[in-house]
């Protein structure tokens, strides 16, 4: 194992809750300095597994060793703690203390820390200082995890699911500053199941279902091997123009006719051919888009089920 | 000499952690309004509470009063077996349930060789709360100083020992069957009076001066354990214990951390309870004794201790805490702590000794005495044990990890 490159080196982890197979026998590993983004659904083993690196839940067996140190032995992992920065999914602290006597509090848990007022700027919670953590609002309380989470100064900090649940707002400053701590140099493991999240901010990406790896891979990577080809969308203001367009584009490959929508499949190129069919047939559309594939059509390609529903989605968006 | 220097900065760098979490906690406590005014007011309610009982007095158990009658009445050769002597026992209950019942007395004739032993100390081996003694030819003083109004008063005497908090009431009984007695009897008020009398080194206390111990114990185990039990698993909950045990702080130093806090308060209870049983029950501040922070931290422990174990068995906090008070009221009230353990049937007298609290209440008021004080050393060491044992089990079984 070559601890100087890899923050992270996972050997056949498996994780049993009774006959429940939470983490099964997956094997990766993470290089310094980069975002890895764990994608998968709710239950597919994500936080089960950054538990287990993070030294707060056993493993049923396998290795792993996370910035070089062995997470089996009890002195490597005492030592490991003090290197490491941990966001929980279900973050909580102190409610009926500020902003800055929390920090205050988690500092004093390591030998070396940051600089509070340092911290709280980073985070941007400047204005927000005196005021108690029951009384922030849930990006906000985010932000302030990230902060506690950075008091050591740690070379490699795990984020579980740190935008879930805030608004489209929240979770794009929540971005910024995970961005901030990629310029830092700092190794991030960041656990989602928004692949906007993760096609945004992450250098590499791990697709995780039902406990198992499929692929890893840049999100280019993801995409390209199985995102499939762009997709373009048709639209029109009536069915009977609709039913022609079908018809039409059917000849380019399958056609979906999805609500006001005719998507078709095609290869890159593919807009000018379909745009030349519809001008030379006189067709009334309204609008005609390209669009890439993303994350979830690499999810859908690999499970054959959605990563997330489209209710989150349009959160996430 | 670099690992002397490794070891000393890993020691210092412990304590900081302890005292920082320690800290935090009284923080987060004080800015936490209810749990402040709760734990401050708690014992204060309790004090000024059960110590307006104790004054008013009178419940519906049996005290179990012993006596004996050395009185003889004889004119000449003729011995009288119907003398006031009798007739005082019978007023007391003597042979009638019923009046018994009614008095709240159950007389348990005894009898001691007075020239070999004092009654104090023949109280003391035989565990006798309190003692009447009718003096030998009482019925012929009392006979002359109805005739002669020169002649000494006939008095009896009440022997009690104060760490028994119903003494006084058993005392107040008693002045009050012999009021009725002069007056119906004799017509006049003072023909008999009564006599109490303790062991010298007990004078000038009075049953507040036990009472304090008791509330005091009795705060530290139900604001600890609910206290301590309630944090443990609504932070299992939140998830915050578990965010903690990522960072280096160790399971040993959160539990002691924990144990500070629990100390710390139950200092604070117990000169608030202190001050309050001063100011209005006139508390005796100097049969305070310094072995008593002894007792307040191994109490603090076994309580700590006890709820690291409850908190372990019951995961979830609102059952935890039902738990915690099927636990912490029948100790309050079978330990001696508020009611006075003799006033208990034998059978849970023998129950109340196998709550911790009723070592520490013991200990405690055994220290507040020079007679008792020989007493000390087997309760003091009790709580300590149960205070050591009960803390490293709570501390070892605690999850710090997710399984």
């Amino acid at each position: 194992m070559n601890s100087e490159e890899y923050a992270i080196v996972i050997e056949n982890l498996v994780k049993k809750y009774g006959d429940l197979l939470a983490v099964n026998n997956i094997s990766f590993k993470i290089r310094k300095g980069e975002i890895f983004a764990f994608l998968g659904p709710n239950g597919a083993g994500k936080t089960t597994t950054v538990e287990i690196l993070e030294g707060i839940r056993k493993k049923t067996s396998g290795k792993a060793y996370v910035l070089g140190k062995d997470i089996d032995k009890k002195k490597e992992l005492d030592s490991l703690k003090k290197i490491i920065g941990t966001l929980p999914q279900e973050f909580n602290t102190h409610e009926n203390l500020t902003v800055k006597e929390n920090l205050r509090f988690w500092s004093k848990m390591y030998e070396k820390s940051l600089s509070i007022d340092y911290l709280i700027d980073l985070v941007k919670l400047t204005d927000k200082t005196k005021e108690r953590y029951k009384n922030l609002s849930g990006g906000l309380k985010r932000r302030l995890g990230i902060a506690i989470s950075l008091v050591n100064d740690p070379e490699l900090i795990f984020l579980d699911e740190p935008t879930t649940g805030l608004d489209p707002r929240a979770r794009r400053e929540t971005w910024e500053v995970i961005e901030d701590l990629k310029e830092q140099g700092k190794t991030v493991f960041l656990t989602t199941h928004y692949m906007e999240e993760a096609q945004v901010l992450a250098d590499e990406v791990a697709i995780i279902h039902k406990g198992e790896i499929i692929d890893i891979g840049t999100p280019t990577q993801l995409i390209d091997k199985y995102g499939g080809d762009n997709k373009i969308i048709v639209r029109c203001n009536s069915d009977e123009v609709r039913q022609q367009i079908y018809s039409i584009l059917f000849e380019l490959g399958p056609a979906e006719n999805e609500d006001k929508d005719i998507v078709v499949s095609a290869k890159r190129g593919g807009l000018s051919k379909v745009v030349d069919l519809l001008e030379d047939n006189k067709i009334p559309y309204t609008d005609i888009i390209s669009q890439r594939p993303t994350l979830e059509d690499v999810f859908l390609s690999l499970t054959g089920e959605v990563l997330i529903d489209k209710k989150a989605v349009k959160t996430a968006t | 000499m670099v690992k002397g220097k490794s070891i000393f900065s890993k020691i210092r760098f412990s304590f900081r952690k302890i005292f920082g979490f320690t800290s935090t906690t009284a923080l987060s406590w004080i800015k936490t309004g209810p749990a402040l005014f709760f734990t401050f007011i708690y014992p204060i309610i309790m004090i000024l509470l059960f110590g307006y009982i104790f004054s008013a007095g009178g419940d519906e158990n049996l005290y179990n009063l012993a006596y004996m009658n050395n009185d003889t009445y004889q004119v000449g050769d003729q011995y009288y077996s119907y003398t006031p002597a009798s007739i005082l026992l019978q007023r007391l209950g003597y042979q009638n349930s019923t009046l018994a019942e009614e008095l709240n007395l159950n007389l348990q004739e005894v009898y001691y060789n007075s020239s070999q032993t004092t009654a104090m100390d023949w109280m003391k081996d035989n565990d006798i709360p309190y003692l009447l003694v009718i003096p030998e030819g009482w019925s012929a003083t009392l006979n002359e100083s109805i005739t002669n109004s020169s002649a000494p008063i006939a008095n009896i005497y009440y022997y009690y020992d104060p760490s028994y908090t119903s003494s006084m009431e058993v005392r107040s009984i008693i002045d009050n069957v012999l009021q009725k007695m002069n007056i119906e009897e004799f017509g006049i008020q003072s023909f008999i009076q009564i006599e109490t009398k303790t062991t010298p080194s007990r004078e000038g206390l009075n049953y507040i001066d036990f009472y304090v111990p008791g509330i005091i114990m009795v705060t530290i185990s139900t604001s600890g354990m609910m206290g301590l039990v309630s944090t443990v698993t609504e932070e299992r909950k939140t998830g915050l214990i578990y965010k903690i045990s990522s960072t280096p702080l160790k399971k040993w130093e959160w539990s002691l951390s924990q144990l500070l806090w629990q100390a710390i308060l139950g200092i604070i209870v117990a000169i608030l309870t202190v001050l309050t049983g001063w100011v209005a029950f006139g508390f005796n501040l100097k049969s305070i004794h310094p072995l008593m922070i002894v007792a307040l931290i191994f109490g603090s422990m076994t309580f700590a201790g006890l709820a690291l174990i409850l908190a372990f068995f019951v995961r979830r906090t609102e059952a935890a805490m039902a738990v915690t008070m099927a636990f912490v009221f029948p100790q309050m009230f079978l330990s001696g702590a508020i009611f006075p353990a003799e006033m208990l049937p034998s059978y849970m007298q023998t129950i109340a000794k196998i709550f911790p609290l009723y070592y520490m209440g013991e200990a405690m008021r055994n220290m507040m005495l020079a007679s008792t004080f020989h007493k000390v050393w087997l309760n003091l060491g009790i709580t300590i044990a149960m205070g050591v044992v009960f803390f490293v089990i709570g501390s070892i079984i605690t999850k710090w990890r997710k399984e």
